[in-house]
């Protein structure tokens, strides 16, 4: 990597509304869904954490993928030697000496393509364990390690491994709390559940339980925001063009997991407003409750969000720093998903990709 | 000429100012630490690590902190909210064949896996509604620097935690002196509908309220070190008769 970072201080924002029908989609410790006062009104809230998890892990199916941390190199590099051709015990004793150069009983962040490089090296040696040099070893694994390839989801939410501060990875992503555009207040479900009585037993006919659950619907404002200079330090520029792709695909659909066999509430974005931008991070502050005026919450949330945001561009003037804004969700000028993806990628510098 | 003043203004919904939790309960004051302040002031000079020597030159500086109340559409102040509390659990769900998720499980101190799973409650606590004017006095010959920084910085800055996102540009101006800091902080209040609830001086004055604080961080990183610091608090006239 060079020592400039062409993506220095340069942040994609998204500001996502989206709607729920009746939901919990985060509880707090009594079950009941998560609230937040803003503006001095009770609001539905989704926590950044219980928004990033579904996010973090719906990108394995989009392409990225993860790496491990384990004691067992060992056995991982014996395994790609055996995939290309040593025989057990050689396989076995290459994996020894190599995991011996490199870690000495203790855990080790590993990926799969370091397994393969490092067994490509001990078949240029014709899988003869004494001819594996530390140095050579050395070289072969730092030319490996890449989170570009296999540690995606690290580069972007980060991680602090206590006893190695030299394994941290700063996250280049940031949520915020979503939160609800307008006033909410949890509505109470009283339930009750039937015995079917196979017995024939029962003479009287009722429930055989009584117990209710909270929820609430809310349209909610989501900012999240990606530091693409964070991401280039984190993946050496590699790799940024199907970071891009899979963390806008999971962040576009994933959804927290919470009660979602009672309630199935499952909605991707209805509108977001999309911006690369320069200079100090800025969400929108929805401190005004939105009124739903018999029109529903999300028009009107439309309308104060870009009203917020392009009050938020006047006032900072030149620190706003905006490089583009794309909309998703705009009626009259349609847009998908694929599209938002491929406008982003094009701020990337040419070798990033 | 003495170190000049920065004009740093705290809005968002949420903030969360921690300044000795220690585990699964993540207090917050009601108002911006020293230790956060510069923590933010380094992240926007993507200034990483110990940072012992830039930490030092804080350290004997001053810091005030206004805090406001928003009023509502009658123009009165709005009633003080209770701080959030967000409750969270950390390991659970994981799948503990898979070697990698395996990692995310809370062990016990030895490292073993805990009795049932292991999984952590935890407790974080935020500001709702809070709006501060922040008064950092910094090194004259850093000033510029700094203003540049926080304008445009190196790494994201937040209040008090990564999710707490500001709804206002934080950096307002450098001031040479703290009386001309104040009119500008009382025009910005003004122009949002903010009422001053209280200040935050550094010092043990004659005041409402005197509090210990361990939020002077002489080094960040790994190992952090702080140092104490008495603050006294001044309530506002309203508010002081109110109750």
């Amino acid at each position: 990597m060079t020592n400039t970072n062409p993506l220095k201080n340069t942040r994609i924002e998204f500001h996502i509304l989206q709607s729920f029908p009746v939901t919990c989609l985060n509880r707090d410790d009594v079950g009941a869904p998560k609230t937040a006062i803003v503006g001095g009104v009770p609001r539905a809230r989704v926590s950044s954490q219980a928004w990033k998890r579904p996010v973090r892990l719906a990108m394995q199916d989009y392409g990225a993928k993860l790496g491990v941390r384990t004691k067992h190199i060992a056995e991982l590099i014996a395994k790609s030697c055996l995939n290309l051709g040593a025989n057990e015990e050689q396989a076995n004793a290459c994996g020894e000496s190599i995991a011996s150069h490199i870690s000495k009983d203790t855990l080790l962040f590993f990926t799969e393509t370091e397994a393969n490089a490092f067994a490509s090296y001990a078949a240029e040696k014709e899988f003869d364990a004494s001819k594996l040099k530390d140095k050579e070893t050395h070289k072969v694994g730092k030319k490996a390690l890449n989170l570009a390839v296999d540690g995606i989801d690290i580069a972007l939410f980060g991680r602090m491994v206590a006893q190695a501060a030299e394994l941290n990875v700063e996250a280049a992503c940031s949520f915020a709390h979503a939160i609800s555009t307008h006033k909410v207040a949890n509505e109470v479900e009283f339930f009750t559940a039937v015995d079917d009585d196979p017995m024939g037993i029962r003479e009287d006919s009722g429930s055989a339980h009584m117990g209710s659950l909270e929820f609430n619907s809310a349209t909610y404002y989501r900012y999240v925001s990606l530091d693409l200079g964070q991401l280039y330090q984190s993946l050496n520029g590699q790799n940024m063009a199907g970071a891009i792709e899979s963390f806008v695909k999971a962040l576009y659909l994933a959804v927290p997991t919470a009660r979602q066999t009672t309630m199935a509430g499952l909605s991707a974005w209805d509108y977001a407003k999309v911006l690369v931008r320069k200079g100090q991070s800025l969400q929108a502050s929805f401190d005004n409750p939105v009124k739903a005026k018999g029109e529903g919450y999300l028009a009107p949330s439309i309308e104060a969000l870009n009203a917020d945001l392009a009050k938020k561009e006047q006032m900072a003037g030149s620190l706003f720093g905006k490089q583009a804004e794309i909309e998703l969700g705009n009626v009259e000028k349609p847009k998908n998903i694929d599209d938002l993806i491929a406008q982003l990628q094009t701020f990337l510098p040419a070798d990033a990709e | 000429m003495s170190d000049p003043y920065l004009l740093l203004w705290f809005e968002a919904p949420l903030q969360s100012w921690g300044a000795d939790s220690k585990f699964g309960r993540r207090d917050t004051l009601k108002f911006p630490t020293k230790s956060g302040v510069l923590g933010l002031v380094c992240s926007a000079l993507g200034a990483g690590g110990e940072q012992s020597e830039l930490l030092v030159r804080f350290a004997p500086l001053d810091m005030q902190v206004i805090s406001y109340r928003k009023t509502n559409a009658k123009q009165q102040r709005q009633d003080k909210q209770p701080l959030l509390r967000d409750f969270q659990t950390v390991g659970n769900g994981y799948d503990d064949q898979d070697p990698w998720q395996t990692l995310l499980i809370p062990k016990t101190a030895e490292g073993k896996k805990a009795v049932g799973g292991g999984s952590k409650l935890t407790y974080r606590y935020y500001l709702q509604d809070a709006v501060f004017a922040v008064a950092l006095q910094v090194p004259a010959d850093l000033a510029d620097d700094l203003a540049q920084a926080l304008q445009n910085p190196n790494w994201d800055i937040y209040l008090g935690r990564k999710n707490c996102i500001p709804t206002e540009l934080v950096f307002q101006g450098v001031f040479n002196d703290l009386s001309a800091l104040k009119i500008k902080a009382a025009e910005i209040a003004v122009s949002k509908k903010l009422l001053e609830d209280f200040q935050v001086l550094q010092g043990e004055q004659e005041g409402d309220e005197h509090l210990t604080l361990n939020d002077v961080p002489i080094q960040f990183g790994q190992h952090k070190k702080y140092r104490d610091r008495q603050v006294t608090l001044f309530y506002s006239q309203e508010d002081y008769e109110g109750g």
